[in-house]
């Protein structure tokens, strides 16, 4: 088994319903953000609660960790950025100039930048490395909400609910927009950055080429008509995994589209919020107001 | 006691200071205050001081505090009496005399010796009288010391002694020991113990001290000298158990002891009784806070994990256990503390089902539609009818009619006087019939369609009719207001039209409401408008029920297809306003709302997206500019190092803004309002294949867009059978029924789709690039001959395009001379004779062509040209679409003159700017004009059409357009609109398939039905009346 199969914990995060989880760069922690105002901080494969950050005013909906773990960026419903020193628990920076909650944030590969994507239909890109307020360029494009952002070491990648993402390629400096055809929910480059793969409002997940645009292939089977379903590859591009509205995570091979596994939280909420180990297969799944750990049952021979 | 009685003074004992006597001059003495006064002792010393200056008096003599300060004790050593420094103080050496008085802290007081002291004595005295007694040998016996020597033990000691009791017993009775070791033996005995025998009993304990002989039961004992329990009488008024304030327990200074639980003393006092506080609490009040009661750990928290001490330990936190409470993974949701969840769910409470609602039904609220049509005296009247039947259906007009009131005007067309209103009916009705006309460029009035009678096939009208309908459902204010100029010539013309019974009796705006699209066809009307019914009911497959029986499968999927179409069309202007506004309480019809809605969200990407074709139609790619900064922070270079513009390029155009909207008829894109030398700069310009790119690049996305319409287009899936047989068909005059379409291919070849075809061929994989090249290699030829042909190519360029094919098929030898004419002509546009030379003979030879052979360009190139031009066609007129089966299986005969006829509108133009050109004269009247029977009988027949092959005949006409000259430069203005028009059907392309009501191509859409501007109105106006002979009046009216 090369995908996560099996539930090994359970963290009961007790922060309200999780709204994201993620794991920091080198898997071995893990964020959640509870809508009692909180990220917490994790070690999931023990199921050890470390840290609780609060700072916010409302409900957190994302958050990352920036690569050398040493801070935390979060945004949420109260319109704000907040940068967390991770040791102290301190929150260092709030960027207060979103016109709407915050969905999503990214920090760039050298953790140098933190883009927040907002209810305002702008992503905002926020200097972690002065001290000013102000945003150093938004990304108003969109026509509606942006839900989604992710970055690559030149790319900009942002998913909206115009049905559009969008790819600012800072190397050419052009901007490339591919209509998916319903409110994307989720986007993310593969981890080759060849492809792009897209959870948008509809019973599939495409993903999609890069460069020109076109559908490489579609995922089916999942559930996503109301929520903002994250969906994930694995740590070797072999799958994809998807949470789903059904209390599910469906996992497909990448190439033949083939529906490979589910694994059932015996819910009947949504399977929201995804996160992929990087290098390991496991994943996390929040779900309610606990998160679910799955790794491969047979990791343990792998490692003999 | 008289010298007493003398001396009264000594007889007053004094007791008190007396008041020192007041003395005059003598200022009072201030009474000295009680802080002021100070403790003294007998030597006159101050008694104490200050915390600071040593309390009591300190040290010697009060020294401490002062400069001498404590007195050192002074050190002497000598050599027999070393002081080694271990001098031992005693506490004595600390004090000074006073601490020795009597009130001091160690008093001294004087006492006799002890062995002064009687006792002592007696002692001393026994011993000398023994001493004595024994040398003398005389025993005086102890009762003669005794008697001697004070007995000073006391009495009551005495008196007890008396009564035999000796030192070390108790007082009272003897007592009698019972025997209780023979009833312990015997309970020994009887009883065998296991184990661990209990401790013996506190009886036989309390007993074994004593040993009691076996034998000697009657033996009494004294009584042990224990204390006696003492039984205090009550002496107080104090309640039952009340203790006062215990000083020795208030005050008593010792060690508290914090680790003393304290329960039972809590529970003492919490005990039966009255005890603690004097005045006690009421039964229903708790028990105040004792707040004098000594502390003890009880009241301490014993664990560490309920302080939350965030800031010292930072929020770290430690491991957990786990598992420690095993909730289940479904439940969500906050366990309380000590609780635990039940193992049986709780049994949910009964539900209700819903009632099922009926299957039709649409949870909203429709109210009655009574607004503007229910104020007009007719249906007063029928309101006042039913009246009687239901008063409840009475509105306040209604009421106030009854009454004999004048109505409250509610509407604005209640304030147009009768004859105003007639005449904005009769305004309507020209409009939507030079619509008509403008839709099939040459077609005749509807009146000369009606009175074709029963040559007609039907067909053309119902295009006429279908396309009045849906222009004036989309007729904007704008262009509407534009069009009031010709309304004085309506009402003579009113009888005339009147006559055809379309005058709608609904206000304006809700023209689509009785939209008939089949009306010469009553059956299929009927059929339609049960289609309709069905469509708003919601039901799936509506067509399934309406279909005839006795038609053929063919035709039953055709008219599937019309209905469909049709019902997407015509939808009233009143629901495409809804569409972008939020919908009220209630709009003014909802007719065929349903499907538009359905349609109206798709876009071109979204069809894309919906048959999953991502790729070049989903993606856009524009230029965008990074931040500096942001680029310094991606480790990126600038991609533009020069440049200071943020993000974006461009400047969008604002897609939602109320005068995009609102600009109808008037407003056209500002690339159609090109100034003329652009065009010339353009037609100089001798590569025509680049002229497309150059006037259309800016609209790429329309034209992306417009593949779909090939896709919706039900030809597409057809096979390309007639493609050979128009291969061979060139030059020809065979005619081929089998194309059905292909003559709207043939209408508009448009450059403009090109890159859709080869776009869209990549993207379908079509095998018909043979045919395309062709196409295109016509496109070259012929556009060379466009040229020659309308020297001003401003409106040419579309026009051109249509006609070229067939230009280039029909009449290619007398086209080739000219062609080079009209290169000639481009580059000096200025030589109009020239150009006046050219067109007549080339207008004569094409037109002479297009009469021997009407039919001939129709089916010349089926193939392509409906691949090309099918967008184009979609454009101009769905009806056409929707009825080209119908007119080419019903009339053959007038079905290629609509190709010719999309022609000429262009023709007519180029030649009004020509003024000495005889042949212009399009607007006779088909009355007047006597050759063409054709164009006459033929439904299809369009106006301009008739016009031209009657070039020849129209000197009337000329004459009369002598006088307008006015209209002409109107005309010539309108020649730009034209234009306009034609960019704008080519973007309202895409807008025809999808119906979307979002952006703006729903502006261009919409705009699409204006185009017919006042001067063509008129035109078409004149055209229309010639038939009743009221052309000069309706001028003369006009001028």
């Amino acid at each position: 088994m090369t995908w996560a199969n099996k539930k090994t914990q359970t963290l009961q995060c007790k922060q309200g319903a999780v709204r994201a989880v993620r794991f920091n760069v080198d898997g071995n922690y893990c964020l959640t953000c509870g809508s009692d105002k909180s990220v917490k901080l994790w070690n999931p494969l023990r199921g050890l609660h470390l840290k609780t950050y609060s700072g916010h005013g409302y409900e957190v909906l994302d958050a990352q960790s920036s690569g050398d773990n040493s801070h935390i960026c979060s945004g949420g419903m109260d319109k704000t950025v907040v940068l967390f020193d991770v040791s102290t628990g301190q929150a260092i920076r709030k960027y207060r100039d979103h016109a709407g909650t915050v969905n999503c944030v990214s920090f760039n590969e050298e953790s140098t930048l933190i883009l927040s994507g907002s209810l305002d239909c702008s992503i905002r890109t926020w200097d972690v490395r002065s001290r000013k307020n102000q945003p150093i360029q938004v990304l108003d494009e969109a026509k509606d909400s942006v839900t989604f952002v992710q970055v690559s070491d030149h790319e900009i990648l942002s998913g909206s609910a115009d049905s559009r993402i969008r790819r600012y390629d800072l190397r050419i400096g052009r901007m490339f927009t591919d209509f998916v055809g319903k409110p994307v929910s989720c986007v993310n480059f593969t981890r080759d950055g060849q492809c792009v793969l897209v959870s948008a409002q509809d019973t599939s997940i495409k993903l999609f080429d890069k460069d020109t645009g076109e559908m490489l292939n579609e995922y089916t089977g999942l559930k996503n008509s109301n929520y903002k379903i994250e969906s994930c590859l694995n740590q070797s591009d072999t799958h994809i995994l998807s949470g789903s509205e059904d209390g599910k995570i469906y996992v497909w091979d990448l190439v033949e589209a083939k529906l490979c596994d589910t694994l059932d939280h015996e819910t009947s909420r949504a399977v929201h919020s995804i996160s992929h180990h990087p290098s390991q297969p496991a994943v996390l799944s929040a779900c309610g107001d606990n998160v679910s750990v799955w790794e491969s049952n047979s990791e343990a021979g792998d490692v003999s | 006691m008289a010298s007493s009685c003398e001396d009264s003074d000594d007889d007053f004992v004094v007791l008190g200071t007396p008041v020192p006597e007041i003395q005059e001059g003598v200022p009072l003495k201030k009474p000295t205050n009680v802080q002021d006064l100070t403790a003294r002792d007998k030597h006159g010393r101050r008694r104490f001081h200050g915390a600071f200056t040593g309390g009591f008096s300190a040290g010697f003599f009060n020294t401490v505090g002062t400069k001498e300060g404590f007195m050192p004790s002074e050190f002497v050593s000598s050599r027999d009496k070393k002081n080694d420094g271990r001098q031992e103080f005693r506490p004595e050496d600390f004090m000074d005399d006073e601490d020795f008085e009597e009130h001091g802290i160690a008093p001294r007081k004087f006492a006799t010796v002890s062995s002064y002291t009687s006792e002592e004595r007696k002692r001393k005295l026994l011993d000398d009288a023994q001493q004595i007694t024994a040398k003398s040998s005389i025993d005086l016996g102890s009762s003669i010391m005794d008697l001697v020597i004070p007995d000073r033990v006391p009495i009551g000691i005495k008196l007890l002694r008396k009564m035999g009791w000796r030192e070390g017993q108790g007082l009272g009775p003897r007592i009698k020991k019972k025997k209780k070791k023979g009833k312990k033996a015997a309970s020994a005995k009887g009883v065998k113990m296991y184990g661990c025998a209990p401790p013996p009993s506190d009886e036989a304990d309390s007993d074994s001290d004593r040993y009691v002989p076996e034998d000697m039961s009657e033996v009494s004992f004294a009584p042990q000298d224990v204390c006696p329990i003492s039984l205090e009488a009550k002496d107080n008024v104090h309640g039952l158990g009340y203790r006062g304030l215990d000083p020795s327990l208030a005050l008593s200074g010792s060690h508290i002891n914090l680790f003393d639980t304290g329960g039972p003393a809590k529970s003492r006092s919490r005990g039966k009784g009255i005890k603690g506080q004097a005045f006690g609490v009421g039964v229903f009040e708790d028990e105040d806070e004792d707040i004098y009661a000594q502390e003890d750990m009880s009241q301490y928290n014993n664990t560490m994990d309920g302080g939350k001490s965030k800031d010292s330990n930072f929020g770290w936190t430690a491991p957990r256990e786990h598992g420690k409470v095993n909730v289940p993974v479904s439940y969500v949701g906050k366990l309380l503390e000590g609780f635990c969840l039940s193992s049986k769910p709780l049994k949910p409470g009964r539900k209700f089902p819903p009632p099922t609602l009926p299957r039709h039904f649409k949870p909203q609220h429709w109210f009655r539609k009574k607004r503007i049509t229910s104020h007009l005296p007719e249906d007063i009247g029928v309101d006042g009818s039913e009246s009687g039947s239901r008063s409840s259906g009475l509105t306040a007009v209604d009421r106030g009619l009854i009454l004999g009131e004048t109505p409250v005007m509610s509407s604005v067309f209640d304030l147009i006087p009768a004859h105003d209103k007639q005449r904005i009916e009769a305004t309507k009705e020209a409009i939507s019939m030079t619509q008509s006309l403008t839709g099939s460029e040459a077609g005749p009035s509807k009146s000369a369609t009606q009175q074709a009678g029963p040559t007609e096939s039907g067909a053309f009208s119902q295009l006429s009719e279908m396309r009045e309908t849906t222009e004036s459902t989309q007729a904007k204010p704008g262009s509407f207001l534009s069009k009031f100029k010709p309304a004085e010539v309506t009402p003579a013309d009113n009888g005339s039209t009147s006559t055809s019974g379309a005058a709608p009796k609904a206000p304006l705006f809700q023209g689509g409401l009785n939209f008939q699209p089949f009306r010469k066809d009553p059956v299929k009307q009927e059929r339609y408008d049960r289609y309709l019914t069905l469509v708003k009911q919601g039901v799936q497959d509506p067509y399934s029920s309406v279909v005839s029986s006795s038609m053929t499968e063919w035709d039953r999927s055709r008219e599937r297809d019309e209905f469909a179409k049709a019902a997407k069309i015509f939808r009233p202007l009143s629901a495409m306003m809804s569409s972008r506004f939020v919908r009220g309480a209630m709009i003014d019809d909802d007719t065929a709302e349903k499907p538009m809605e359905a349609e109206s969200e798709k876009s071109d990407q979204g069809k894309a997206a919906d048959m999953k074709m991502f790729g070049k139609l989903t993606r856009e790619e524009v230029e965008w500019h990074p931040d500096k900064l942001l680029c310094r922070r991606f480790n990126v270079p600038n991609p533009y190092p020069g440049s200071d513009i943020v993000g974006l390029n461009t400047v969008k155009r604002d897609k939602y803004s109320v005068f995009n909207f609102l600009s109808f008829g008037d407003y056209q894109p500002s690339e159609t309002q090109e100034p003329p030398s652009a065009e010339t700069k353009r037609k100089n310009e001798t590569t025509e294949t680049t002229e497309p790119e150059t006037g259309f690049h800016k609209r790429k996305k329309p034209t992306l867009a417009s593949v779909f319409k090939v896709l919706d287009d039900p030809d597409f899936h057809k096979p390309f059978a007639p493609k050979p047989e128009t291969e061979t068909a060139d030059g020809g005059t065979t005619e081929t029924l089998e194309a059905p379409g292909n003559d709207e291919g043939n209408e508009k070849p448009d450059e403009d789709s090109a890159p859709d075809m080869d776009l869209f061929r990549a993207i379908f994989k079509n095998s018909d690039s043979e045919t395309s090249d062709d196409s295109d290699d016509d496109k070259g030829s012929n556009d060379l001959g466009d040229e020659k042909e309308e020297s001003d190519a401003e409106d040419v360029k579309d026009v051109t395009l249509v006609a070229s094919p067939e230009e280039q098929r029909t009449g290619s030898p007398s086209h080739t001379p000219p062609s080079k004419e009209a290169i000639k002509d481009e580059l000096s546009p200025e030589t109009t004779p020239v150009n006046q030379e050219l067109t007549p003979i080339h207008r004569q030879s094409e037109s002479t062509a297009r009469l021997e052979n009407p039919f001939s360009s129709v089916q010349r190139d089926p193939g392509v040209k409906s691949r090309r031009g099918r967008s184009r066609w979609e454009g101009k007129s769905v009806f056409s679409v929707l009825d080209d089966l119908d007119v080419e299986s019903k009339d053959t005969t007038p079905n290629g003159d609509s190709v010719a006829s999309r022609l000429s509108p262009s023709q007519t133009e180029t030649v009004t700017v020509d003024e000495n050109t005889d042949e212009y004269g399009p607007r006779l009247p088909p009355g007047l004009s006597s050759t063409p029977a054709p164009s006459i009988s033929a439904s299809i027949q369009p106006v301009v059409r008739e016009g031209e092959p009657r070039r020849l005949y129209s000197r009337e006409a000329d004459r009369k357009r002598h006088k307008h000259k006015k209209e002409k430069k109107k005309k010539s203005k309108h020649k730009k609109d034209k234009k306009g028009k034609k960019h704008k059907k080519k973007s309202s392309r895409s807008g025809k398939s999808k119906q979307e009501s979002s952006g703006s191509e729903a502006d261009s859409e919409s705009s699409d039905g204006s185009e017919v501007s006042d001067n063509e109105l008129i035109e078409r106006f004149k055209t229309v009346s010639k038939k009743s002979g009221l052309t000069s009046n309706i001028l003369a009216k006009k001028l």
